[in-house]
């Protein structure tokens, strides 16, 4: 054999040898993947697109990603916010897996890019342009319960906390984007959406049994009760009344104890400290589990939110809403009569209430809002120039709200008091220089 | 439409002139330049002749000889080639010729078949773009540009780059420099080849991109954005006078409040405060006569100190105000007002009475009306709209641009392939590419204006994960940066101050915000390319002289 032809011979043996062990390896990489869940298609949606831009750009994904990541911040700085999207979507391709990106410009297109536009309509396209991203990035990145969280997290403050939260809300529910704005209840209401993306973020940490990475479990599981309440309360905010609100509240006080009931008493061993039990359970607890029991219900209010959606739910509750919101709204509009017409019909139905479910009386908020709307009722009364009532209408079972405000001034002064009082008994008096000291 | 920087406008004859003065001066200065390097060449190879064959007193004594030969030759070297550039118009018959070879050549290496390939993104781009009406040209003409850039530039690297070098490399190119032809001609042969295969990619591309762009945008985007506006922007005759300034607390400025947005292009003025923004116009009447009524347009960035509530009617709607006055220069008694509500940051239109433009020097005066509530301008945020021409042209322009870097690639790529080897011209067009996208930036790292170093510098904060601002402390690594930024920094300024800012030249967003590409800003582009471009091919054909292409 020739020279050229025994090398040409070895090149041929050399690749078989090779292309047989690379398949050898890619078989067992594969295998590996599989097991370890960190295969693409075991991460999330596969995208060719995403597949392609990886691979032709090799080595250098993250030099492309991190030019890409400045163009985006220096478009951001100079208010070029639209073209900031197709960069975003850039980097997502390319590190499809690496769910910061998506956390972080989610988060950037609901909040910093929304608050940097004057209307809300504006705004509204932005949040929608966040929770869309978000979105996708649950797609792309299956099982991460905390970006299905996010989402619901988006939908529940966005547009149910902000400062604009009444136009935003009432364009969410004018939104013709079902895909969007309609939740599995068939109700357009951001809510109820947030509702069933916790829902969902929950089912992906229990079926897991792997707790949330970025917050405890009992904050992160009870978002689904939470959003049912805040669901009912903001009707009720908004003068939709009807059938809808008591519902509402019943049906997050049975998402409540369904959290409730959720893990068990070992901490060690169980996701999350159970915080439902019956009477005699809840006697036979060691004094540690009453302890955890205690700390985790403060975390979340559990018995609070417990007891608010019974009472919530109580139809005499509703009737007293509804004419104390009517009362209200005949006062700003100047219809002073009618208005305390409202007001006497609303406040015993209210006393009554209180008077039946002695819990929710203690309760702060509860406290507050009858002293607030006691002290508006009372106001009105004098400036139409009618007398007072002998007794006032939650004699006996609230201070008067300008009691309390007295009673906390004086408090906070008294604190301020000691608190001056033992820094200027615990401070040393200043040292008379000793005849010692040596000179500076 | 932002612009961020402003060129002097070389479409009038007396900054034409400065320009052209300067250019011909710079380029006498490199052939002096060239001059002298090549003569002191000379020079050291006629001494070293003498010193091995008479040795070391000979080749003293006859040292002066020497310096007078290597002069005397290198001018004579020089005035002939300098002759065969100014006889270039002759020999255009076989300028051609090389050219059709470079033709030729390819459509042999199947260069069109980039055509097929750039089919391939549009087929999937629908997918992937944003569908929003706002921004979508953006988006639109952003893709084809990029795009077509992306696909032509490494077809200029491969294709022009390798194809001297191959010739070389084969000998073929004995067969084209035995004939009677001049190395020029065959230079400029060779660009001008390439460039007309270019020109009809650029074409085709750019009237596929437009018919692609045509059918994906809404019939909202053709109604309102589909066009190329040509706006009439503040100036004044004086250069030393601005024709936009702030009246802040009754000072004149040319800021006004910074309300700490990091961008500084806008400045603010406070509302219902008397402070003001001025803008000052001088333009030629005639362009807007005909009319009763001319568009204005603005864009104005609002900054809110307060939300006001949010949950009151009245306040949403009420948003940010700001009131303009327009007052004709002649006759101050002939003016016009309006108050509008401001449309944050997006480009907004109203109408004026023509008459107020007649006398064609006109004063704009901008108030912002709602309390603690800030609008910000600059300059071009306020222009009067002289005349409406056809997005279809505009984007043609946008094309001339990237025609534009093509040549300048194809220039250098040319030059640069007559001595170096294939690879190496390709690494070598790449450098100089980037260097003129990053313009900016390199001169900014060789100015030492950026955070963190020089070079050296910012290789230690990158490798052992120190931030920018930390002081590196004294010692071996501390000296060595001393002692090898400030040469690197210097490198890069003169490898800056070679290479033309190609980041300047863009066109795009024009073609995008629906701007006419002004006339001014294609001169400069044109211009700036072109007088690269001609020394370019000088210094490539004076060392293809100097090459030895005989075996």
């Amino acid at each position: 054999m020739n020279k050229a032809r025994r090398r040409k011979v070895q090149y041929l043996v050399s690749m078989v040898v090779l292309f047989t062990l690379m398949i050898w390896v890619g078989r067992s990489l594969d295998t590996m993947q599989r097991r370890l869940q960190i295969s693409q298609e075991s991460l999330g949606r596969v995208n060719p697109v995403s597949g392609t831009a990886q691979l032709v750009l090799g080595g250098f994904r993250g030099v492309a990603v991190t030019l890409l990541w400045h163009q985006a911040q220096d478009l951001q700085k100079q208010g070029r916010f639209f073209e900031i999207e197709p960069i975003v979507k850039s980097i997502t391709l390319l590190q499809p897996h690496f769910y910061s990106p998506w956390e972080f410009q989610s988060w950037n297109f609901a909040f910093n890019i929304a608050a940097e536009w004057e209307g809300v309509r504006d705004k509204y396209y932005w949040i929608e342009k966040g929770i869309d991203f978000m979105k996708a990035a649950t797609e792309t990145n299956r099982s991460k319960s905390d970006l299905e969280w996010y989402v619901g997290y988006m939908y529940f403050t966005r547009f149910g906390q902000s400062d604009e939260k009444r136009y935003l809300r009432e364009l969410f529910r004018n939104d013709e984007d079902l895909d969007f704005v309609q939740s599995q209840s068939g109700v357009k209401d951001n809510y109820l959406v947030a509702y069933d993306w916790f829902t969902r973020a929950n089912g992906t940490v229990l079926s897991q049994n792997i707790p949330p990475k970025r917050m405890a479990p009992h904050p992160f599981l009870c978002r689904p009760a939470l959003s049912r309440s805040y669901y009912a309360e903001t009707l009720a905010d908004e003068g939709s009344f009807g059938p809808r609100i008591g519902e509402g509240w019943q049906l997050a006080y049975r998402d409540w104890v369904q959290f409730g009931l959720l893990g068990g008493k070992d901490r060690s061993k169980d996701l999350l400290f159970r915080l439902e039990y019956s009477p005699s359970e809840m006697e036979a607890l060691t004094p540690e589990e009453k302890h955890w029991r205690y700390h985790y219900n403060r975390m979340v209010k559990y018995d609070h939110w417990k007891i608010r959606c019974q009472t919530e739910a109580l139809p005499e509750l509703q009737s007293a809403r509804e004419a104390i919101f009517q009362a209200n709204k005949a006062r700003e509009s100047g219809a002073y009569a009618k208005s305390l017409e409202f007001f006497e019909k609303g406040l015993p139905l209210w006393r009554g209430v209180m008077e039946k479910t002695e819990e929710y009386r203690e309760d702060m908020l509860f406290k507050e809002d009858c002293q607030l709307m006691e002290d508006d009722y009372l106001r009105l009364l004098a400036h139409v120039g009618r007398s007072t009532p002998v007794r006032r209408p939650f004699d006996g079972l609230v201070p008067p709200l300008r009691d309390s405000l007295a009673s906390q001034v004086q408090k906070s002064a008294d604190e301020i008091k000691d608190l001056v009082k033992g820094q200027l008994e615990g401070a040393e008096p200043p040292k008379a220089p000793s005849p010692d000291t040596p000179a500076p | 439409m932002t612009i961020e920087q402003e060129f002097p406008d070389l479409t009038q004859w007396p900054v034409l002139q400065g320009a052209l003065a300067y250019w011909g001066q710079t380029l006498l200065i490199l052939v002096l330049l060239g001059l002298g390097v090549a003569s002191f060449r000379d020079i050291i190879i006629r001494f070293q002749d003498t010193l091995s064959s008479r040795g070391f007193m000979a080749a003293m004594v006859g040292l002066p000889i020497a310096i007078l030969g290597g002069i005397l030759g290198t001018v004579r070297s020089l005035a002939v080639g300098l002759l065969e550039i100014v006889a270039l118009p002759l020999g255009i018959r076989r300028v051609w010729a090389i050219a059709r070879l470079a033709i030729q050549e390819s459509i042999r290496r199947r260069v069109l078949y980039v055509l097929l390939l750039f089919l391939v993104p549009f087929l999937f781009a629908g997918w992937y773009l944003p569908k929003a009406e706002e921004g979508q040209l953006l988006y639109l003409v952003g893709f084809t540009n990029t795009t077509i850039g992306w696909l032509l530039l490494p077809m200029v690297l491969f294709v022009v780059g390798m194809s001297i070098p191959n010739d070389l490399k084969s000998r073929t190119i004995q067969t084209v420099v035995t004939k009677p032809i001049r190395r020029i001609e065959f230079i400029v042969g060779r660009v001008l080849g390439f460039m007309i295969v270019f020109t009809i990619v650029i074409l085709v591309m750019g009237g596929v991109s437009l018919a692609y762009i045509y059918y994906q945008v809404s019939d909202q985007v053709l109604r309102d954005q589909w066009t190329a506006r040509v706006p009439v922007y503040a100036k004044v005759e004086d250069p030393n006078s601005s024709p936009f300034y702030f009246i802040k607390q009754g000072v004149a400025g040319l800021a006004g409040t910074n309300v700490g947005r990091e961008w500084n292009y806008r400045s603010h003025i406070e509302g219902d405060t008397p402070d003001e923004v001025r803008w000052f116009f001088t333009f030629n009447p005639k362009q807007f006569a005909g009319v009763d009524r001319t568009k204005v347009g603005m864009t104005f960035d609002v900054f809110k100190t307060t939300k006001g509530n949010p949950t009151r009617d009245e306040d949403e709607s009420s948003g940010v105000w700001a009131s303009l006055d327009f007052i004709d220069l002649q006759n101050p008694q002939n003016k016009f007002d309006r108050a509008f509500r401001v449309n944050n940051n997006r480009l907004t239109e109203i109408t004026i009475p023509t008459s107020v433009l007649s006398s064609g020097q006109v004063l704009v005066r901008a108030q912002c009306v709602t309390r603690n509530q800030y609008i910000g301008m600059a300059k071009h945020d306020l222009f009067l709209l002289a005349r409406e021409q056809s997005f279809e042209w505009n984007f043609i322009k946008g094309l001339i641009t990237l025609w534009l870097k093509m040549l300048f690639l194809t220039s250098v790529a040319v030059s640069a392939s007559t001595v170096l080897n294939g690879f190496v011209t390709v690494i070598f067009t790449i450098g100089a590419y980037v260097v003129g996208l990053v313009h900016n930036f390199l001169m900014e790292v060789a100015g030492g204006k950026i955070l963190g170093g020089g070079p050296i510098e910012s290789l230690v904060r990158l490798v052992t994960q120190m931030n920018q601002q930390a002081d590196i402390e004294q010692g071996f690594i501390r000296s060595v940066i001393n002692i090898f930024d400030p040469i690197l920094t210097r490198f890069l300024a003169a490898v800056g101050a070679v290479v033309p800012d190609l980041s300047t030249i863009e066109t795009a967003e024009y073609v995008a915000s629906g701007f006419d590409i002004p006339s001014w800003l294609m001169m400069r582009n044109a211009l700036l390319v072109v007088g690269y471009v001609i020394p370019v091919i000088i210094v490539g054909y004076f060392l293809f002289r100097g090459r030895e292409t005989a075996a």
